[in-house]
């Protein structure tokens, strides 16, 4: 059984159809890509399994338990973890305070704060610093070192690499092994889709709101990610 | 007129909104009718009711359009009533011709008002209104020489041998009709000029708006300063017909800006009849619990928690208020044509309203 | 040496003032919530402190212990019934709805206590004093003063502190995140009212004890409280301290000075000018 498995999933952004019977699964301890052009639904599906945006067909699963009546603070103590689009850093807070509130739920786990610092070095330098005055590289790795102290067993990504700098990027998902290495499943969001299949075992290209192509990443070829990332009527 | 020529539309007025505007007419001639007659007690109603709708729509101007909810309106109700005392009762000039010079005082003062309270957003503003409001009400009890004679008030003089009795509820009535219909109509206006457009394009999308160069702040203090003008007229016609002035209810936050908020909120904030609606249903619906003789007759107490529950509950379940959630449900139901609905093909049958678009 | 007595009855009276300021601060803080009722029920406190007084007796202390878990338990139940569908809506909606209770609660107490103003009895407590110097001051005055500072630096310590408080302040900064580490922000949301109400609840019951009090004196509290808080800025309890000091310095220097003018104009002079020269209060961040 997949750890995360979605159902034939509609969901909405507003009166904007955003979901169209999307099914798709992630194994335990699998890095899965989904990668696809600007409005294909990416986020919106992370929004979906995080319960921040509401499905209104179809099933969320989540290690056998369908997610509908499951609050979205309650699927963190579950074990879901979202780093959300835009890092949402709580700016009022230091950096230490802001990866203590990551570990609200008190999840029992190998990542703590030593072992956070540990992956992210300059986030230590920075502990007593307000949130607010980090780069953006420093903020993304806030973000997802704020997610780690959950001890999430289903990691959500969006957009990791947005608006940062090609070696920052390449420098965040350096420390993507680690996390995979404690069971971590991974469930990726990226535009930047070389990054994205270089670090995922399965991948799924999304096209207006439904699956256009998936299959291993290390097996699929440029034509099709192209004719799937487009529509293929552009190659026809 | 062909409409393969053009296919979609934008129109303003429809069959309906005749249809209603000829209504409204007729409600204001039969008004006028009675305001004209010879009945105090129905003239004394004309006046609080229109007196009321003034001040409504104005305050819903501000909250419904601008986002500017004030709860200090009564600042102004205060200095239109007490500029009349000081023209009428220091100066010795006629009363009628008082009112006007004392909704000015009430538009100079909201200018300095203006700068002040639009360093405040959101709740901080409303009662920071009411602070200055508050600050308003004490300088005047301060004064205790002639003519305001402090907190203890005073009566307006009104000569009987220019103005008897029974003339002077006349034409206060017919100047308090006149008012209502004056500061409807121009809110009407307002809200279909550039600088309507723009407030409402800001109510609903700040962020959008602002992007299109939409000076926010100049059309804010446009609307705020004509609210003041407004309402410190209304303030004075109320006086002149109450003649008997105390600061602590002519700047009393119970008097003033707590009903008027239960009336727009009912009626249906960020609408131009809503206002109208409320303030009518609310005097009707008062003047029936309230007055002895009736089947249900309340006591004040009871009255008052009645209304502040009905506020709580039009604010939390009702938002739209009524005449919002009647227009939302017949969209042609409107008696002041100042949405442009866009029309493609042919859905709406009067093709005479039709203007094109360009 | 009246200017001093003068400038010492004012800070005291302006700890008072912060204390019933926190509450407010802590609902805009966390949920960018006005409510218009804080003074009223300020005054709904310190009615049923003198109710529990004459049906069992004692001093109206004894009812503080009681009175503030029943406050928790009305912020609590007032948050689920009424703020939480205000909680991020247009603030015409929050002005409205608290409007009404405001009107509800004033005007329920003036239909069981009637219009009378009433006291609460601390004996000979309330007119204790001693002297240092030629200076007297108040011993009641001073224990309200110690209290409020107290209540400040809990609150601060248990905001700064716990990881309720680091929650607290996540949410205030961006309630979805919030909800996306776990924390469930409505439960926040009703602690905080809970924590307001109770704070104003004993700030009604000293006040009370001090000075008498009738169904109608909600708004002006209410006012007194928010002017604190916007004197001392917003978003710091600090400033809230300071503010209602500033506040309560500015009511009795003033009517010291202008002996037959209300003392609460000069509360309100200050606070037009703090907005005319720092719209951001003495110790306010500045907005982004």
């Amino acid at each position: 059984m997949a750890l995360l498995e979605i159902d034939a999933v509609d969901a909405f952004y507003g009166d904007f159809q955003a979901l169209f019977g999307l099914t798709l699964a992630v194994d335990e301890g699998h890095a899965v890509a989904v990668i696809g052009a600007n409005g294909a639904g990416k986020s919106t599906l992370l929004k979906a399994v995080a319960g921040s945006v509401p499905t209104r067909s179809g099933c969320v699963r989540f290690d056998g338990t369908n997610l509908a009546d499951v609050l979205s603070h309650r699927r963190v103590a579950a074990g879901i973890s979202l780093v959300p689009e835009g890092r949402r850093i709580f700016n009022s807070l230091s950096v230490e305070e802001n990866l203590r509130v990551g570990a609200f739920c008190e999840r029992p786990g190998p990542w703590t704060l030593p072992k956070v610092y540990e992956n992210f070095p300059m986030l230590e330098r920075l502990a007593k610093r307000s949130a607010a005055k980090l780069s953006g590289g420093e903020q993304q790795a806030l973000a997802i070192g704020r997610a780690l102290m959950n001890n999430p067993r289903l990691l959500l990504l969006d957009e990791v690499s947005l608006g940062l700098a090609p070696a920052i990027v390449k420098s965040l998902y350096a420390v993507l092994p680690n996390i995979r290495q404690e069971g971590t499943t991974v469930l990726i969001v990226e535009q930047d889709v070389n990054q994205a299949l270089a670090a995922s075992d399965m991948a799924y290209c999304l096209l207006e709101g439904k699956v256009s192509l998936s299959g291993r990443a290390s097996e699929l070829s440029r034509a099709a990610i192209s004719a799937a990332y487009f529509g293929s009527e552009v190659h026809t | 007129m062909s409409s393969t020529a053009a296919p979609a539309h934008v129109v303003r007025a429809t069959t309906t909104t005749r249809i209603l505007g000829v209504l409204a007419v007729l409600v204001v001639a039969w008004m006028a009718f009675l305001a004209a007659g010879d009945n105090p007690a129905t003239q004394t109603k004309i006046v609080e009711l229109c007196v009321f709708v003034v001040v409504a729509s104005m305050w819903n101007l501000l909250a419904g359009y601008t986002g500017l909810v004030s709860i200090g309106q009564q600042a102004f109700i205060g200095l239109g009533a007490y500029a009349l005392i000081v023209f009428g009762n220091g100066y010795g000039q006629d009363v009628y011709f008082s009112i006007l010079p004392a909704a000015l005082i009430a538009l100079v003062a909201s200018i300095p008002i203006a700068l002040l309270a639009f360093r405040l957003r959101g709740a901080y503003f409303a009662i920071g209104m009411w602070v200055i409001a508050e600050v308003v009400r004490l300088l005047v009890k301060q004064y205790k020489a002639a003519p305001i004679k402090g907190g203890s008030g005073t009566s307006l003089v009104v000569p009987t041998n220019l103005y008897p009795k029974a003339e002077r509820f006349q034409t206060t009535a017919l100047i308090a009709l006149g008012l209502a219909v004056l500061a409807v109509t121009v809110i009407a206006l307002l809200l279909r000029s550039r600088i309507g457009l723009s407030l409402q394009a800001v109510r609903d999308n700040e962020h959008g708006a602002s992007g299109l160069g939409v000076n926010v702040y100049r059309e804010r203090f446009i609307v705020f300063v004509i609210a003041a003008f407004f309402t410190g007229a209304a303030g004075a016609v109320w006086y002149v017909l109450k003649i008997r002035i105390q600061p602590d209810t002519a700047f009393g936050v119970s008097d003033w800006t707590a009903p008027i908020v239960v009336m727009v909120v009912l009626g249906g904030i960020g609408t131009i009849e809503g206002p109208i609606i409320g303030a009518a249903l609310w005097y009707l619906v008062r003047d029936y619990v309230t007055s002895t003789g009736s089947a249900i007759q309340l006591s004040d107490e009871w009255y008052l928690i009645l209304t502040g529950l009905l506020a709580m509950v039009v604010a939390l379940f009702f938002q739209r208020g009524l005449w919002g959630a009647l227009s939302g449900r017949f969209p042609s139901l409107q008696v002041f044509p100042i949405r442009r609905r866009l029309v493609v093909g042919d859905e709406v049958g009067d093709h005479r309203d039709r203007k094109r678009a360009t | 040496m009246n200017w001093i007595q003068a400038a010492i009855s004012g800070v005291l009276l302006g700890g008072l003032y912060a204390l019933y300021a926190t509450g407010l601060s802590l609902s805009f803080g966390v949920m960018r919530l006005i409510n218009l009722a804080h003074g009223d029920l300020a005054v709904m406190a310190a009615f049923l402190s003198s109710t529990l007084v004459l049906s069992f007796g004692g001093s109206p202390f004894w009812t503080i212990l009681v009175l503030m878990p029943v406050g928790f338990g009305v912020g609590v139940l007032l948050q689920k019934v009424v703020f939480d569908r205000l909680v991020g809506v247009d603030p015409a909606f929050q002005i409205v709805a608290t409007f009404g209770l405001s009107i509800v609660i004033q005007n329920a107490l003036l239909k069981v206590y009637t219009a009378d103003r009433r006291a609460l009895d601390i004996g000979p407590l309330k007119t204790k004093a001693f002297k240092i110097a030629e200076v007297s001051i108040g011993l009641f005055p001073l224990l309200r003063f110690v209290v409020a500072v107290l209540v400040l630096v809990s609150l601060s310590l248990f905001l700064g502190r716990t990881s309720t408080g680091r929650a607290f302040r996540a949410t205030s900064d961006d309630p979805e995140a919030a909800r996306l580490m776990g924390i469930n922000s409505r439960a926040i949301y009703m602690i905080a009212s809970g924590i307001a109400v109770s704070t104003v609840f004993l700030a009604g019951i000293f006040s009370g004890a001090q000075t008498n009090f009738a169904s109608s004196d909600g708004p002006g509290l209410l006012i007194f409280a928010f002017e604190a808080v916007i004197i001392g800025g917003l978003g710091s309890l600090w400033g809230t301290l300071a503010g209602g000091i500033a506040l309560g310095l500015a009511q009795t220097l003033g009517a010291e000075q202008f002996t037959d003018w209300p003392a609460q104009l000069f509360g309100h002079v200050l606070f037009l000018i703090v907005l005319a020269v720092r719209p951001n209060g003495l110790f306010g961040r500045a907005e982004a």
